[in-house]
């Protein structure tokens, strides 16, 4: 007899390299999973607990492919006995794995039983491109010797012209518990959706699994409001940030300026880089690699006036204002001490800018700063609201297609360039882009409150950033969409 | 823990919380979410946000040197503030009351700087800071919270400067939060400081009023009514005459106490000196209400706006909210705890065989359909025909239950697999049996074939072929090679 629990336990069991590894990483959100076009490459049982606060709901095991289906049935049978009836499939199977726990022929056998005699259900998984053979039907008959209630997966992969061959032919071995499920392409919603499904499987699992489903849409939401607030404080720092250098009498300033351009630009690129890695690190991807163009403020009009060629409506004309945006001085801690070293107040020269926003660089041109002892040459931070505007449509289309990208996905993560998908802010209505504006203008003058407003603009706006039918991610030009 | 029982200077809290966020800056999420958690289960989510990060603060162990030392730093400029305050108030009061017994106090002088003067700046103050327009003025002066930042952060001790700084050189919010804090600090030191003065100034009153015989008496040059001044010192008088009527003058003391200097010189006028006693009671109370009442309730206001300013800047701290956050969400965690096994190794892929192969054109071939491959005998035979111009010695059906086929004369083998058929051990013995029986130097040919939506052979995905050429190089035959199938005739090597 298999054990009894009331912890859901399912073990994805099914033909090596089918795609149950990508399952299990898709709805484990794990990205350490393994996986691989080579058979064979998961070897041992993994489990995968889903844990809230340390109370366990349910829980995954990956499990290695059968490799010996036919010798494993015809062992089973022979062991069977004259009397032995349906009742005792189980212990035979029980018995087969105690036989074969040394036997490194059956390996793989006896590590996908396991978990199965251990109580967990069984999510057989089947690839929808390959033609139904009664090859494996010896893998069926063996899983449906343990008695344990199972489940039907049925893995598309790209075409899949089988699979409702496939679904007829399962409903003989799992009544009507069968499911198509691509993990590469399963968004939040349609995993959820899985686990309903795994509700039906046992009357007694229906109630943890109920709570980890709300469990999971409860923290879905609060992983979008946190990766809202990371992306609000990305536009503060990226606002914010400043370089500056010494100014000797002699000199180039050109030369500096430049320099100083190129110092700037890499700050931003950090901030930028660290900001993705927060969000990412909120959707659990840590070692996710991305391929997107640089921010870069090097070809000042030039990037000016496209970013504002594409931004640009007659609703941002009319709001988008001059460079400067309020009054008081932008000391950088490294300022402060130099400025004060001999008690005198720093003095600051005044910018330049806001001359007109069509014409009006993203950054403010670099501003001499008269400090005891000499001179510097310091740019920024920002006081221009379409610099911010673009930082901002960067990092939400960055977070759209993290959130929608699924833990089997593998491969690098491909951010389209600007202009080849419509900015996340011509989405919005009007009263939304007019708080939008008043919170980067807020962002821009220092407010303090200015990023948690910021925030809650995205999450109200976006509230379900992986939703594929929310429209405003849409691919205008040529460029793939991420992957 | 309850959250509002935590207790200590929140400006030491928001200076260590500072720090803390730096540092959990780099730590790990997971770590992070675990050690949160647990502190949740031990706080009462009571209380504000502020008190609930100021509790976290303390449940987490946090260093809390630094906040400590600013702290005292800040209590010990404003111990010196009330105290310096205290001692300039009082000998302002020791040299406006100086009466040697020649010529009396002049109350208007006394009133002019305990009362109106005070009074004046106090206007002034409230005024700068509800007028945008000239509190902006006073930034654009450089009187900024850039500005006070700097100050505080000269006062801090060196060796929590430094990691101060990087604390809060990590964020602009940062500066712009703790600038702000620093500003109602500084002006609370400023408020105390009047404050002392002012009760110097009343203690110093009470004490000269108690201890020796004062008198007052008033001159001007303007031709005011004695009734003009008693309606002054009436509307003045307005808070405590309805309590203490005697400490306000009456009409007939300000007649009698009217001083002209040239008429006391030439002996003309006569002042008495227990009449002119009767008004230390109105400058004592003028200073009391007038100087200590008002510097008191600005203090407490100032007070309130620092301990706000404060409990602001911790909410908005940079990483204040995720703090918050994992301390009232519940942890989600999907992800196993086991780290993932080691992957077999595996031999590079084969393009085919490695060693010397006999000749494969008109041997003797075997045919194997293993698995239920989807191909028919017909089609197997004629492929093998159109690749190696041979007839098939025979055609068997492997991998389904069958016994293990009997050779023949066969010595080429051709196994027919589908290209989504699953790469089993099983496979792998079958074709090592193969091999037993041809030999060693013998052809196997491990032939992949695709399924068109039609079930009829087509020619499989270049990817399953790799994968099938990986699987097949782990088993170590150096005379196996891997096709695709459907194929044209063989001119020598692989397609």
């Amino acid at each position: 007899m298999t054990e009894a629990t009331t912890t859901p336990m399912f073990a994805v069991v099914g033909p090596p390299n089918y795609g149950k590894s990508s399952i299990v990483a898709t709805l484990a959100a794990d990205e350490s999973v393994e996986i691989s076009d080579v058979s064979g490459t998961t070897v041992r049982s993994r489990r995968f607990p889903m844990v809230v606060d340390r109370q366990e709901l349910y829980a995954l095991w990956d499990t290695p492919g059968f490799q010996r289906p036919r010798q494993t049935l015809a062992w089973l049978r022979e062991h069977r006995g004259a009397d032995a009836g349906p009742a005792d499939h189980p212990r035979i199977v029980r018995a087969f794995v105690e036989a074969h726990r040394s036997d490194e022929r059956f390996a793989a056998e006896v590590e996908l039983l396991t978990p199965i005699l251990q109580g967990a259900g069984i999510l057989y998984v089947m690839d929808g491109s390959a033609p139904y053979s009664r090859s494996y039907e010896d893998e069926l008959e063996v899983l449906r010797w343990t008695g344990q209630p199972r489940i039907a997966l049925i893995n598309p992969f790209d075409e899949a012209p089988y699979v409702g061959e496939w679904e007829a032919a399962f409903r003989q071995h799992f009544a009507n518990n069968v499911v198509v499920f691509n993990p590469l392409t399963a968004d939040f919603q349609r995993r959820l959706d899985l686990l309903e499904a795994f509700k039906l499987m046992d009357d007694a699992w229906r109630g943890s699994l109920q709570r980890a489903i709300d469990a999971l849409r409860r923290d879905r939401t609060d992983r979008h409001a946190r990766s809202a607030r990371a992306i609000a404080q990305l536009v503060a720092d990226a606002v914010a940030a400043s370089v500056q250098q010494g100014l000797p009498d002699r000199g180039d300033r050109g030369q500096i300026a430049g320099q100083l351009r190129q110092r700037y630009e890499a700050k931003l690129r950090r901030i930028e880089q660290d900001g993705r890695q927060r969000v990412e690190a909120i959707y659990d991807y840590r070692r996710l690699q991305r391929d997107e163009t640089e921010l870069t403020v090097g070809e000042q009009d030039l990037f000016a006036q496209e970013q504002l060629r594409w931004f640009s409506g007659p609703r941002w004309r009319q709001v988008v204002r001059g460079a400067t945006l309020g009054g008081g001085a932008a000391m950088g801690i490294d300022a402060l001490f130099g400025g004060l070293a001999s008690g005198v107040p720093t003095l600051i020269g005044a910018g330049v800018g806001g001359v007109g926003a069509l014409v009006a660089p993203l950054v403010e041109k670099a501003r001499l700063v008269q400090l005891p002892g000499g001179r510097v040459l310091r740019v920024g931070p920002s006081r221009n609201i379409e610099f911010a505007r673009v930082v901002l449509n960067r990092a939400m289309l960055h977070r759209h297609l993290v959130a929608r990208r699924t833990h089997a996905t593998r491969g690098v993560l491909h951010v389209p360039p600007a202009g080849q998908t419509t900015p996340w802010d011509q989405t919005l209505d009007d009263a939304t882009g007019k708080a939008l504006v008043r919170t980067l203008s807020g962002i821009l003058r220092d407010r303090t409150d200015a990023v948690k407003a910021l925030a809650e603009v995205i999450r109200t706006c976006d509230p379900d950033a992986d939703d594929p039918g929310i429209g405003w991610f849409q691919q205008t030009g040529t460029g793939r969409p991420g992957n | 823990m309850d959250a509002t029982s935590v207790r200590g200077s929140a400006l030491a809290d928001l200076v260590n919380l500072s720090r803390q966020l730096h540092e959990d800056g780099e730590a790990a999420d997971t770590a992070l979410w675990q050690r949160d958690r647990a502190v949740a289960q031990s706080l009462t989510q009571t209380g504000s946000e502020a008190d609930q990060l100021r509790a976290w603060l303390h449940a987490v162990g946090a260093d809390r040197s630094a906040g400590s030392a600013v702290a005292a730093r800040v209590a010990l400029i404003t111990f010196a503030a009330a105290v310096i305050g205290l001692f300039v108030g009082a000998s302002l009061a020791r040299w406006l009351l100086h009466y040697d017994g020649d010529h009396p106090i002049s109350v208007v002088n006394v009133l002019l700087a305990l009362v109106v003067l005070p009074w004046g700046l106090v206007v002034l103050l409230i005024g700068l800071a509800l007028t945008p327009g000239l509190r902006s003025l006073g930034e654009q002066a450089g009187i900024d919270a850039g500005l006070w930042l700097a100050l505080a952060l000269r006062l801090a001790p060196a060796r929590v400067r430094e990691p101060l700084v990087q604390a809060l050189a990590r964020s602009r919010q940062n500066l712009v939060l703790f600038g702000r804090v620093a500003r109602w600090v500084v002006l609370r030191w400023s408020q105390t400081f009047a404050l002392g003065l002012s009760v110097g100034v009343f203690v110093t009153t009470l004490w000269l009023g108690l201890g020796r015989d004062l008198a007052f008496a008033w001159s001007s040059t303007l031709d005011w009514p004695p009734r003009v001044i008693f309606k002054l010192t009436q509307v003045v008088s307005t808070p405590w005459r309805w309590v203490w009527p005697d400490a306000a003058p009456t009409l007939e003391l300000i007649e009698a106490s009217r001083y002209w200097r040239l008429e006391q010189a030439q002996g003309r006028q006569v002042l008495d000196p227990a009449t002119l006693a009767r008004w230390w009671p109105f400058v004592l109370k003028c200073t009391l209400v007038w100087g200590v009442l008002p510097r008191a309730v600005l203090l407490a206001a100032v007070h309130g706006m620092a301990r706000r300013s404060t409990a602001r800047a911790i909410v908005r701290l940079p990483g204040a909210a995720d703090v918050l956050d994992r301390l009232s969400r519940r942890h989600v965690r999907l992800q196993s705890s086991e780290p993932e096994s080691a992957r077999r190794e595996r031999s590079a892929s084969i393009p085919g065989p490695s060693a010397e192969v006999e000749g494969s054109a008109g041997r003797h071939w075997a045919v194997i359909l293993w698995g239920g491959a989807p191909v028919s005998e017909s089609w197997a035979r004629s492929q093998l025909q159109q690749r190696w111009r041979s007839e098939a010695e025979r055609v068997v059906h492997a991998g389904g239950g069958e016994d293990a086929p009997a050779w023949g004369d066969a010595d080429a083998a051709m196994v027919i697999v589908a290209a989504r058929a699953p790469q089993q051990q099983e496979l792998a013995e079958h074709l090592a049996a193969v091999r037993e029986a041809l030999g060693p130097g013998r052809s196997i040919e491990l032939a992949v074939v695709g399924v068109d939506a039609a079930r009829r052979p087509a020619a499989p995905r270049p990817r399953d072929v790799a994968s099938w050429r990986t699987w097949a190089g782990s088993l170590g035959d150096p005379w196996m090679r891997v096709v695709a199938l459907p194929s044209g005739p063989m001119e020598g090597g692989d397609d």
